[in-house]
């Protein structure tokens, strides 16, 4: 892109000229970054500043400052902080791995041409475009333990009724079902983009050399697809912890009444805006923010590294 | 990150160029491939079965026994008291993903244009300043904003509802809709052009109206339908700076379902009414769609 710059210099175009146009881009680009840097960078900024003070109550009231005072409370909380931690894991942990598996299966059945393709690509991507709200709950209703057809198509094969959502165990994985559910599509589309564009070459040649399916899978498409899936991890990875739509229409506030799907997202939620605790919910939110750059920047780097 | 990978051209290439013969399989492995094709349709479109026989049922009628069959009783009660309770809302949040279509569409045109043609010292500092605007967490800036907002509102009382989220929307939109017209511009505006239209005098303002806007078509249809979308499911934004009076769908939805007894076929009626708009735009734009989608998933 730099070359763009030097290559707009020709020898026709008088130097006044060259002057209003380099001037008229930075006009043409400046209401966009100035919102940028108020929007985005400020509010960052401001939120680290709130980590370091007790501000609570109002957004506007007195607040006096108090170091890494709040780091250090939440850090060592163990009854909300750390329990939370842990949920935002296992949720993003249990939500991308199944996400990732499915969606290389469907995106190697959807490969190949067939007979019918158009209709299920539509039927298989059709919940990346539902609400987030309504697909909430949508499932809301089917894991019902009382009336939910969940529970019915249980009884079909003779399993008792589960508690799903109801349960303090099993809520969790629920909602990571239906963060399954709506988002596996999206790894769908972007490994069926990077299959697409692998070179035929290798596998006819595996297949000459007589290799199976798997073998071919495993040893040509696999390691040439890559760098694609692990684009796939790192865009799903990011917006799995940072789930927030689902778990707050399925369970509400503090993520049901013992906390049961209490993300760190949901926790700094709710410190914000049910208890209106600015100081602490910044402090966390920062924390929360640095993991999600750190497993981002683990990501890449890992990724650059070897592929 | 490996963008030329994801190209929006990579999806609908599939079906045409690969044939590869031989790479079929046996009648015993075709088989399997649709066996397994037809459950992951199924496990897609069940739920919405039920979800739309529950919605004609009469409350009463909802139980376990009957969660798969078809309604004994038709009945439109709730979906009349869904319509009653979200269509003022529904309203609300059609001008707010229009409005935010549009406008942050036509922002991203301007600076997609200028990072990718006509770029100037620090562009690509400024440009991964917008990728990293891109992941940050909302939650990351909801407190300031909120401030941010109520200060606007003591100058400026109409910043409230819906505007407040057309403006929040517009900015968290800029990075996106400039990453989508730039990989547009870069790819679809030979430099050459743009070089000839220079040559021949023609300034910046020129280029773009006589050159560039009139081939820009395709990339505003992405950008639009990707920003109308996350603007009609967003539910974050609608939570911290919305009421139950002037909040959007996705709030009302949540608000429609609380409480202690929730009247599923209301529910299931709302639910249906809430996303056909993105539906219909899904099913009437699709290619456009995951053309939108790639390019967002590039980053």
């Amino acid at each position: 892109m730099a070359a763009a710059g030097s290559l707009t210099t020709s020898a026709s175009t008088p130097a006044w000229a060259r002057w209003a146009n380099d001037h008229r881009k930075w006009l043409f680009a400046a209401p966009a970054m100035a919102f940028v840097a108020v929007l985005i960078i400020f509010p960052v900024g401001w939120t680290i500043y709130l980590s370091l003070t007790d501000a609570e109550g109002s957004v506007r009231a007195e607040k006096s400052f108090t170091g890494l005072g709040n780091y250090l409370d939440v850090l060592t909380d163990t009854a909300r902080f750390w329990p939370a931690v842990l949920r935002t894991v296992e949720f993003t942990g249990v939500a991308l791995f199944f996400e990732v598996v499915l969606g290389m299966v469907v995106a190697l059945l959807l490969w190949r041409p067939f007979r019918g393709e158009k209709w299920v690509r539509v039927a298989i991507l059709l919940p990346l475009v539902a609400t987030p709200v309504a697909v909430g709950m949508m499932w809301r209703l089917i894991f019902d333990p009382n009336i939910g057809f969940a529970n019915q198509m249980l009884g079909w094969v003779g399993i008792p009724p589960q508690p799903w959502l109801a349960g303090e165990n099993s809520a969790l994985m629920t909602t990571a079902f239906m963060d399954i559910w709506q988002w596996t599509p999206m790894v769908v589309l972007i490994l069926l983009a990077g299959l697409t564009a692998l070179p035929e070459e290798p596998n006819e040649a595996a297949l000459v050399d007589g290799a199976s399916a798997w073998q071919r899978f495993r040893y040509v498409t696999l390691p040439m697809l890559m760098p694609t899936v692990i684009v796939a991890i790192l865009l799903r990875g990011i917006d799995a912890i940072k789930t927030f739509d689902i778990l707050y229409a399925t369970k509400g506030k503090g993520g049901g009444s013992y906390h049961e799907v209490e993300t760190l997202n949901v926790y700094a939620y709710g410190l914000s805006f049910d208890y209106n605790e600015y100081g602490i919910a910044s402090a966390v939110l920062i924390i929360f923010f640095l993991i999600i750059v750190g497993s981002m920047w683990a990501l890449t780097a890992r990724g650059k590294e070897r592929y | 990150m490996s963008s030329s990978v994801l190209t929006e051209e990579a999806i609908p290439a599939s079906t045409v160029q690969h044939g590869a013969p031989g790479t079929r399989g046996s009648a015993g492995t075709r088989a399997v491939r649709y066996a397994l094709l037809v459950a992951f349709v199924l496990l897609v479109l069940l739920p919405l079965y039920v979800l739309l026989v529950t919605s004609f049922k009469p409350s009463a009628d909802i139980s376990a026994d009957t969660a798969w069959s078809l309604p004994h009783r038709l009945s439109v009660e709730g979906w009349g008291h869904a319509w009653q309770t979200l269509s003022p809302p529904l309203l609300r949040s059609l001008i707010l993903a229009v409005s935010v279509a549009v406008i942050s569409s036509v922002l991203g045109a301007m600076n997609g244009f200028v990072f990718a043609r006509w770029t100037f010292p620090g562009a690509q500092v400024v440009f991964t300043l917008f990728l990293f605007g891109m992941f940050i967490p909302y939650q990351a800036v909801m407190i300031p904003l909120q401030a941010m907002f109520l200060q606007m509102q003591d100058t400026a009382p109409f910043v409230d509802g819906i505007v407040k989220l057309i403006i929040a929307h517009c900015i968290y939109g800029i990075p996106i809709c400039s990453l989508i017209f730039r990989n547009y511009y870069a790819t679809a505006v030979p430099r050459e052009i743009l070089e000839a239209a220079k040559v021949d005098g023609a300034g910046m303002l020129r280029v773009l109206r006589s050159v560039v806007l009139p081939i820009s078509a395709p990339a505003f249809v992405v950008a639009m339908i990707w920003q109308f979308t996350s603007a009609w499911n967003d539910f974050l934004f609608a939570l911290f700076l919305t009421t139950r009076n002037n909040g959007p769908v996705t709030y009302a939805l949540n608000e429609l379902a609380g409480g202690q007894n929730p009247d599923y076929s209301s529910i299931m009626a709302g639910v249906l009414i809430a996303s056909l708009p993105t539906l219909l735009v899904y099913i009437l734009l699709g290619r456009y769609f995951i053309g939108g989608l790639m390019s967002g998933s590039v980053k």
